[in-house]
C-alpha cells in the first residue's frame, strides 16, 4: 500500500505535470488556463515556464478591454510578447487608455499587436497603445477606416522597430503615411496596403526607394497606381510575395522590371488586364523560384507564355491560375507540362 | 551500428541512419559516440521508439500511406504508454514523433472542464478551497460565457 501511495505521489507531483508542460505548447489558451486549476503541481510547473505565457489571445471575445486588463495584472504576463485582439468586441480608445493607466509596464516587451477588425479604435487609441509598447515589431489593424495619417505618425514616433505592417482596408491612409513609414522603417519586411485607395504612385515610390528589405508586398485593389511606381519594385532584391490583383495600369514594361526580383515565389496578377505574353515571359525568365502565379482574367496571355513558364519554372511552380484566360487554348491543364 | 542501452540495461544495436531521427542521438554520434546509455528510457519504451524510427527511416513517397497506417496504429496505446513515449521522444528530440503524440494527449484536455481532466488523468487535486477560489478569480477573463460541460472521455 505504501508503494502504491508513493507511486501516486510521483504520478501527481512529477509525471503528470511534466507531460502537461511538454504538451502545453500546443494547447489553445483556454485549455492551458484550465490546466492551471487541475492541481497545485501542474499549476506550479506551468507557471515556472515563462515561455508558455508570452501570448494573450482574445480574438472574437466580448469585453476584450476588461479581459486584457485582468490578464495583464497577473505577473505571468508581464513579459507578454503577442496580443491578439482580432475582431474582439468592446475594445475602443477608452479601453486602451484604461490598459495604459493600469498595466503600462506589462507591455514593454510586446512585439506583436493584432488589432484587425477593431473598427472603433481611432488615432487616439493608436497613440495610447503604441506609447506603451516601444519594442513593437508587428502591427496589424486591418479594416479600420478611422485610422488616419495621424495614427501612423504616432506609430512611427513611438515604435522604432516595426518590420511588419498591415493596413489593409484602412481607406483613409494617404501617401503621407507611406512617406513616414518609408523614412522610419527602412528594415521593413512586410507591408500590406490592400484597398488603401488614397495612395498614389508617390507614396509607393518612397517605400520602394527606402525599404529594400521588403519580402512581402500586398497592393491588392490599388487600381490607380501606374508603371511609374511598379517599375521601382525591381529595387527589392528580397521580394518573395507580391500581390498586384487589380493593377489595371500595370503594363508589360512594368512587369518586366518586376521580373528583376529573382527571389519571387508568389505573384498575383489577377485582373492585370494590360499584361500580355511579353510580361509573363519576362517573369518566367527572371523568377526561377516561382511557386504560385495567377493570371486570372488576363485576356492578353496565350499558350506561348505557358510554354516558357514550363521550360523555366517547372521545378518550382505548383499553382497556376489561368481562369478566364480565354486565349489559352490548352483544354486540360495537366501536370505533365510541369513534369 | 550504434548501441543503445535502456534504463533496464538491455542493449540494442541499430543502424546510425535510422537513429539520426533523434536529435539527441545525432549529436552524440557526431561526437563519435557508438555506445549511448539512455538511463531515462526503459526497455519497453525504447523498443517502441526503435520501431517508430525504423518505420520512419524510409520516407519515399510510395511508403507514405503505409507510414500513415502505422502511425494510426502506433498511437493506440494506454495513457501510461503514451506518457512514457512523450518523455522519451522529448528527451531524444524526435520531433515527428512528438508531433504525433501531442494530439493524443491534447485531445483529452481540449474543451474539458477541470474535473473531467482530473478523472481522465487520475489526478488528485489538493488545492485548498481558498487557493482554488483565488485561481478561478484570477483567470476568469480567459473563459467566454459559461464553462463547457466536458464529456468524460
Amino acid at each position: 500500500m505504501a508503494e502504491e501511495a508513493a507511486a501516486e505521489v510521483i504520478w501527481n507531483k512529477e509525471t503528470v505535470p511534466k507531460v502537461m508542460k511538454i504538451v502545453s505548447s500546443t494547447l489553445p489558451q483556454r485549455d492551458l488556463i484550465t490546466l492551471l486549476l487541475v492541481s497545485p503541481s501542474i499549476h506550479r510547473t506551468l507557471l515556472s515556464h515563462p515561455s508558455l505565457w508570452l501570448v494573450l489571445d482574445f480574438h472574437e471575445m466580448s469585453n476584450a478591454g476588461d479581459r486584457l486588463v485582468s490578464a495583464l495584472s497577473l505577473p505571468r504576463y508581464h513579459s507578454v510578447k503577442h496580443i491578439n485582439l482580432e475582431f474582439a468586441q468592446d475594445i475602443e480608445d477608452k479601453q486602451l487608455e484604461n490598459v495604459k493607466s493600469k498595466c503600462e509596464d506589462s507591455l514593454l516587451d510586446l512585439e506583436i499587436l493584432n488589432l484587425n477588425g477593431c473598427q472603433r479604435i481611432s488615432d487616439k487609441g493608436i497613440e495610447v497603445v503604441t506609447n506603451t509598447c516601444p519594442k513593437l515589431k508587428v502591427f496589424s489593424i486591418y479594416w479600420n477606416v478611422r485610422v488616419t495619417d495621424v495614427g501612423i505618425t504616432h506609430l512611427v514616433k513611438n515604435c522604432k522597430s516595426v518590420v511588419d505592417l498591415n493596413l489593409s482596408g484602412c481607406k483613409n491612409i494617404t501617401d503621407k503615411s507611406l512617406h513616414l513609414v518609408a523614412d522610419k522603417y527602412q528594415e521593413l519586411e512586410s507591408l500590406n496596403i490592400t484597398r488603401c485607395i488614397k495612395i498614389t504612385d508617390s507614396g509607393l515610390q518612397r517605400i520602394l526607394l527606402n525599404c529594400s528589405s521588403l519580402q512581402n508586398l500586398n497592393l491588392y485593389a490599388l487600381s490607380t497606381l501606374t508603371d511609374e511606381a511598379y517599375k521601382m519594385i525591381s529595387r527589392l532584391p528580397h521580394l518573395r510575395f507580391l500581390d498586384l490583383c487589380g493593377a489595371q495600369n500595370l503594363t508589360d514594361d512594368g512587369l518586366s522590371c518586376i521580373a528583376m526580383c529573382k527571389n519571387l515565389v508568389s505573384l498575383n496578377l489577377t485582373w492585370c488586364v494590360q499584361v500580355s505574353d511579353v510580361g509573363v515571359i519576362a517573369i518566367a525568365q527572371g523568377c526561377r523560384s516561382l511557386a504560385l502565379l495567377s493570371l486570372f482574367g488576363i485576356l492578353g496571355v496565350s499558350d506561348r507564355c505557358l510554354e516558357v513558364l514550363s521550360s523555366f519554372c517547372s521545378n518550382t511552380l505548383k499553382t497556376l491560375d489561368v481562369n478566364g484566360c480565354i486565349n489559352i487554348k490548352v483544354a486540360v491543364f495537366s501536370a505533365n507540362i510541369f513534369a | 551500428m550504434i548501441t543503445l542501452q535502456s534504463s533496464d540495461k538491455d542493449v540494442f544495436e541499430i543502424e546510425q541512419s535510422i537513429l539520426i531521427q533523434s536529435g539527441t542521438i545525432k549529436n552524440m554520434v557526431e561526437d563519435d559516440f557508438t555506445f549511448i546509455p539512455l538511463p531515462s528510457v526503459d526497455t519497453e519504451t525504447l523498443i517502441k521508439i526503435i520501431e517508430y524510427m525504423k518505420k520512419h527511416a524510409d520516407k519515399t513517397d510510395s511508403k507514405e500511406k503505409n507510414i500513415k497506417e502505422f502511425d494510426k496504429d502506433f498511437m493506440k496505446k494506454t495513457l501510461n504508454e503514451l506518457f512514457a513515449l512523450v518523455f522519451a521522444a522529448n528527451y531524444l528530440h524526435i520531433s515527428s514523433l512528438l508531433e504525433l503524440l501531442y494530439p493524443s494527449i491534447a485531445d483529452r484536455i481540449k474543451d474539458k472542464i477541470t474535473e473531467a481532466i482530473r478523472q481522465i488523468f487520475s489526478i488528485r487535486c489538493d488545492f485548498t478551497p481558498e487557493e482554488e477560489r483565488r485561481i478561478i478569480m484570477d483567470n476568469k477573463w480567459a473563459h467566454e460565457g459559461t464553462e463547457i460541460e466536458g464529456t468524460l472521455d
